[in-house]
């Protein structure tokens, strides 16, 4: 178990429903957050931007944690899996994190008046997409396979300090952004109306980040063990049929 | 529940937002359908060498 | 638990426990500098520089904002709750400033304490509600 040949071939039978879930979700968001939730009293329609900015920050923190932990339990345990989780999920998370950041900017404009500013939940969020970059550039920095994945690693543990100073920083310090809307101990700042179609989005990407975590890992596996026998028998028993 | 907008271009205009709302949505779910199917195409070249090895 | 792993397990909490106090140590001590702007009650008690471009912060005090008729100008007065700063700038405000809202601006603390402003940016809370239910509560609340 939890060999990457084992987890290739259970996730080829969960793969297409989870893409399923995926687009499903997404599409019934985005109409609805486009179309049919309620404009804001003061914000108008530029607050239906929060249905893309809010799922895709969380999920960039999210998915740094899941990027350091498999680090650290590649390192300690020497864990094939856990290597390959962490190498799919920094471009995910950096592709996430540049989500937030660019929706953020276009929605600063016409609520704030400035596509950006350098306070802190900003700057940290920049450097957490700096730090998935240095995620991705170290796992190709050595030529050797092993001690790229440990300086990726480490760097990745070491940036986790951001995640809690980028999630509290609208507390700790003054800020031009907002204090969150979403709080784990009380009920969210927002209508009903509203808030549905949040967390339909957020739900989406969640399942999208599961998703394209496993398409990614899918490939990597298939790379990582090119030259052994049942990726040669696979690949030559998809021949005949249109690979996927 | 029901659609906000009076016809197809006020919700293309948003009342000024348009160019805000839609940029950000087309954008993120491009790279969001980028980073879904990179991984598809670099799965099949890979399977393409392999095959073409044993051949 | 096999001793080499353990060492590594070790290693890695080692790791992770003091860059986080190592960060948590210097943004505590740098608090000052990252703190977008000053409060109005910092710009009284004299604690924010005058002559020196810098960002101050705090809600739009209501009923206290006066445009011109003739130019861009305008005054308003910033509050923290505790005091307040006489705000001066001249140019276009921002679509979502207004009264009860929060506000930053940047600009300078001239010699009588008044804040020539720069640049103003409207700064909104994490609120969100449809205009027919603000509506409804404004009502309610007459």
């Amino acid at each position: 178990m939890a060999s990457p040949r084992w987890f290739y071939q259970i996730s080829g039978r969960w793969l297409p429903w989870l893409s399923l879930l995926t687009f499903v979700s997404i599409i019934i968001g985005v109409i609805w957050g486009l179309g049919f939730a309620p404009q804001d009293a003061k914000q108008g329609n530029s607050f239906r931007i929060i249905y893309i900015h809010v799922p895709a920050s969380f999920l960039a923190l999210v998915g740094y944690y899941i990027m350091a932990i498999s680090g650290a339990i590649a390192i300690i345990w020497k864990i094939k899996l856990a290597d390959v989780v962490m190498k799919s999920a920094a471009p995910i998370g950096a592709s996430l994190t540049f989500i937030a950041l660019l929706t953020g900017a276009v929605w600063g404009k016409p609520t704030w008046g400035t596509y950006w500013i350098w306070d802190a939940r900003i700057t940290s969020m920049l450097i957490l997409f700096f730090l998935y970059l240095g995620v991705i550039v170290l796992q190709k920095a050595y030529s050797a396979q092993g001690l790229s994945n440990k300086a990726a690693a480490l760097l990745a543990l070491v940036g986790t300090i951001n995640i809690p100073i980028i999630y509290k920083s609208v507390d700790w310090w003054y800020t031009l952004h907002q204090p969150a809307t979403i709080k784990f101990t009380e009920a969210p700042s927002m209508h009903p109306d509203m808030f549905q179609p949040l967390l339909i989005m957020i739900i989406g990407f969640y399942l999208f980040y599961v998703t394209a975590l496993i398409v990614s890992m899918r490939a990597e596996i298939i790379f990582r063990e090119r030259n052994t026998s049942w990726v040669k028998e696979l690949a030559l028993n998809l021949k005949d049929k249109r690979p996927i | 529940m029901m659609f906000q907008f009076e016809n197809f271009s006020d919700f293309i205009y948003m009342a000024g937002h348009g160019q805000y709302v839609w940029t950000a949505y087309s954008v993120s779910l491009i790279i969001m359908a980028f980073i879904f199917v990179m991984p598809l195409f670099r799965k099949k070249n890979i399977i393409q060498k392999i095959i073409k090895k044993n051949h | 638990m096999h001793t080499l792993r353990r060492y590594r397990l070790t290693m890695v909490i080692f790791i992770v426990t003091t860059t986080s106090v190592a960060v948590g140590l210097m943004s505590y001590a740098l608090r000052e500098n990252i703190n977008l702007f000053y409060t109005p009650s910092s710009v009284i008690s004299g604690d924010a520089p005058v002559n020196v471009t810098i960002r101050i912060g705090g809600m739009v005090v209501k009923d206290s904002l006066t445009r011109s008729k003739q130019s861009l100008q305008s005054t308003f007065r910033v509050t923290d709750g505790k005091s307040e700063v006489d705000v001066y700038y001249d140019g276009i405000l921002p679509d979502m400033f207004s009264e009860g809202e929060g506000a930053v601006a940047t600009g300078e603390i001239n010699g009588d304490l008044v804040f020539i402003a720069s640049s103003i940016l409207a700064k909104h809370d994490e609120n969100y509600m449809p205009p027919e239910v603000t509506y409804a509560l404004d009502e309610a609340a007459k």
